[in-house]
């Protein structure tokens, strides 16, 4: 399991705590996935303009029908497992790539436009476009004179 | 970051000896990870190279090492703000060493989603060689 980010408990403990419990966890996830990516793991890429993000993911050697991207509320989960080759013949002499399944989670500041989500595999590398869902603006309530 | 792998074929040494080799350029390259196999008939490397293609890859064979380099460009998307990175432009680079018993003017290499696929064929004295037994008169 690679980056999975461990939601903090919301109801017994204060919003500052929460936000520092928050950066804490991500800083951690951070430094732990560009230690691996330093070191030729997965690695992961971000960009945001307004509501639209471009996610960049390293998945060499997967294929597409063993990719999948779900998409609940604000969270989108990229699951993938790359099989070992095929080819078994001859004696192993290193074995550094890893196989099996892959894991990353994201939880955006906005709940995500499943319909616009857009995803392509080219090259080893995946690259998700999310587009976030219109925001209500609040709401007024008008008051009523009896 | 450069080192170099040496492939070999013998049992007390099958793998991994590493030799500092001098630093080739300045850019901050990616030592890729690899699987490396032996069969009867060559060895067959694969590396992860995530955002490379043919025309971005580059193997060099001088003497009996074997340089493997590749840069991934990748767009930078336009108009938007990097919010997280761990690595987005990358420069692959390893060096091998070749046991003596290959034939290295035969090399092939293919890539596919990311994955450079290379294969060294043993010379043809490396080759196991059967012998026919006839029957005795």
């Amino acid at each position: 399991m690679i980056g999975t980010y461990v939601k903090p408990l919301k109801s017994q403990v204060p919003l500052s705590i929460q936000r520092l419990q928050h950066e804490l966890n991500n800083s951690l996830v951070e430094f732990r996935n560009g230690l691996m990516a330093s070191q030729g793991a997965l690695s992961m890429n971000v960009w945001q303009k307004d509501r639209e993000w471009i996610i960049r993911i390293e998945l060499p050697g997967a294929e597409l029908e063993n990719i999948a991207i779900d998409v609940v509320d604000d969270r989108v989960k990229i699951s993938a497992e790359r099989q070992q080759s095929e080819s078994d013949e001859g004696t192993v002499l290193k074995s550094e790539r890893p196989f099996g399944r892959l894991n990353r989670e994201l939880e955006l500041p906005f709940k995500i436009d499943a319909s616009q989500t857009a995803a392509v595999y080219e090259r080893g590398i995946l690259e998700l476009k999310i587009v976030g869902l219109e925001e209500e603006g609040p709401q007024r309530i008008e008051v009523q004179s009896r | 970051m450069s080192d170099q792998t040496q492939i070999t074929n013998t049992q007390s040494d099958r793998c991994c000896s590493t030799h500092e080799v001098p630093e080739a350029t300045h850019r901050a390259a990616t030592r890729p990870r690899t699987d490396i196999r032996e069969t009867e008939t060559g060895f067959l490397l694969q590396v992860d190279m995530p955002g490379i293609d043919e025309s971005s890859a580059e193997i060099t064979v001088e003497k009996n090492v074997l340089t493997i380099i590749g840069t991934a460009h990748l767009y930078q998307p336009e108009g938007f703000e990097k919010v997280y990175k761990e690595s987005d432009q990358r420069h692959y680079e390893r060096v091998f060493r070749l046991p003596e018993d290959v034939d290295s003017t035969a090399l092939s290499a293919s890539v596919k989603n990311g994955v450079l696929t290379v294969s060294i064929p043993k010379s043809k004295a490396a080759l196991p060689v059967r012998v026919p037994i006839n029957a005795g008169k």
